[in-house]
């Protein structure tokens, strides 16, 4: 190593060094990708991304008709397949952000993805789905799938039965969740109307109590004066007058 | 005021007629329990002759009509057959206080009630009002009430009649209305 001029000494060298390494670490920090920077593949036409192609040309067309038509009853069931992720991303994040770019619009639909690095699948549903979903779990179906590919059933048909099985579940959720719907709907209707007649005879005896007229201030009233029975009547004293039959027709009362 | 036995004066707060001793437990005795009525028309007669059904509802419903004009007021018609000797006056004082025609709460000064009984044997009638109405109505005023409704009685048209009587009740009470507003 050549020694340093003389005269040239260390200390102005420190901020050089320093700035150096902040320039090489910012570079180093831009060129890095993370999980979310990742470019995300267009929505398939068909239903089916098979990345990982695991899935022959004839199995992944009859699949894809199959969700298609079932895309036709409002359930959209995606089935994504990677060899690997970049990044170290995992399948639960993958299906998450593509159920976020797919389904900008909303509706009952799902991702169903396998990623072979882990042997792992991963299903995510839209948030409209989980609402309405009830008892049933989309979750289920990524445990069978595992535990059929564990039994050591060929690949494709358990990608297949997957993407069927949750293509089922989401149909039955949705049956259920409209079935107790179109049963709710003449439940309220009868309610509202119950409680619109309910209102109406309390406005009715409401107003038949106040006697309509007085609202208009039609009816007559007149002020209470003090008075005492007289020969035991609690209603009238008496005061009254009588009228005979006849030419006169009047008899003192 | 007079009794409506003897016809003398009754002072405020007499139990008993000074004159003949007249009083409600005396018209009971004398008439005995009260007949089933209605709160608007009663007709005891059980003739035809008095009372149409056509006309006994008509009639029930101008009675209701006179109540909402004046909702303290209650105008209630009794028709009857007398026995020979006993006094209208007095049936009618004895109905009015024992039959609950009006509301239970209107009492003395606050019974604005009439009430109108028709002798069908002898068409005489007799208009009695409560308490309330006393310094309202006079003798005078009643005796024109019914002589409104004595031509078409004497010819035993008795719906009519009462309807006579009623539009003259109205007329006047609406008179006393504005006169006490004045």
């Amino acid at each position: 190593m050549t020694p340093l001029p003389r005269g040239i000494r260390w200390f102005p060298a420190i901020p050089l060094l320093a700035a150096m390494l902040w320039l090489t670490g910012m570079t180093i920090a831009t060129g890095q990708t993370t999980a979310d920077d990742q470019e995300l593949p267009p929505r398939p036409e068909g239903f089916v991304l098979d990345e990982g192609g695991f899935l022959d040309t004839s199995r992944a067309e009859r699949l894809s008709q199959y969700l298609t038509d079932a895309s036709k009853n409002d359930i959209r069931v995606f089935l994504v397949t990677y060899a690997d992720l970049p990044g170290g991303e995992v399948a639960g994040g993958r299906a998450t952000r593509l159920m976020r770019a797919w389904f900008p619009e909303g509706g009952y639909g799902a991702v169903l993805i396998f990623l072979e690095s882990d042997r792992r699948f991963a299903v995510v549903a839209h948030p409209d789905f989980e609402r309405i979903r009830g008892e049933r779990s989309v979750k289920l179906v990524s445990d069978r799938a595992e535990k059929a590919l564990a039994r050591n059933i060929p690949l494709a048909v358990v990608l297949r039965e997957a993407a069927m099985d949750l293509e089922y579940e989401m149909r039955q959720s949705l049956r259920e969740y409209r079935h107790a719907e179109s049963r709710r709907t003449p439940l309220l209707i009868g309610g509202g109307l119950l409680t619109l007649a309910f209102a109406g005879s309390i406005l009715f005896f409401a107003i038949h109590r106040m006697r309509l007229q007085n609202l208009f201030d039609k009816a007559r009233t007149f002020p209470i004066t003090r008075m005492e029975p007289r020969l035991g009547g609690v209603m009238s004293g008496g005061h009254s007058a009588v009228s005979r039959c006849g030419p006169t027709g009047k008899t003192p009362g | 005021m007079t009794c409506p036995s003897c016809d003398q004066p009754v002072k405020p707060g007499d139990p008993a007629c000074p004159a003949c001793g007249f009083c409600l437990e005396m018209a009971a005795a004398r008439f005995g329990a009260v007949p089933r009525h209605g709160v608007y028309v009663t007709d005891t007669t059980q003739l035809m002759d008095s009372l149409t059904r056509g006309q006994h509802q008509s009639l029930e419903r101008y009675l209701m009509f006179f109540e909402r004009k004046f909702p303290q007021c209650r105008f209630s018609v009794f028709f009857t057959h007398l026995l020979p000797g006993r006094s209208i006056r007095e049936l009618t004082f004895n109905l009015f206080n024992r039959c609950q025609f009006s509301a239970f709460e209107a009492k003395v000064a606050r019974n604005f009630s009439l009430l109108l009984v028709v002798d069908t044997g002898s068409r005489d009638a007799c208009l009695m009002t409560g308490y309330g109405l006393e310094p309202l109505l006079s003798t005078e005023d009643l005796e024109g009430i019914l002589a409104a409704g004595r031509p078409a009685m004497d010819k035993r048209r008795y719906h009519e009649g009462v309807k006579a009587c009623l539009d003259t009740t109205i007329k006047l009470l609406a008179q006393r209305h504005t006169e006490a507003a004045k």
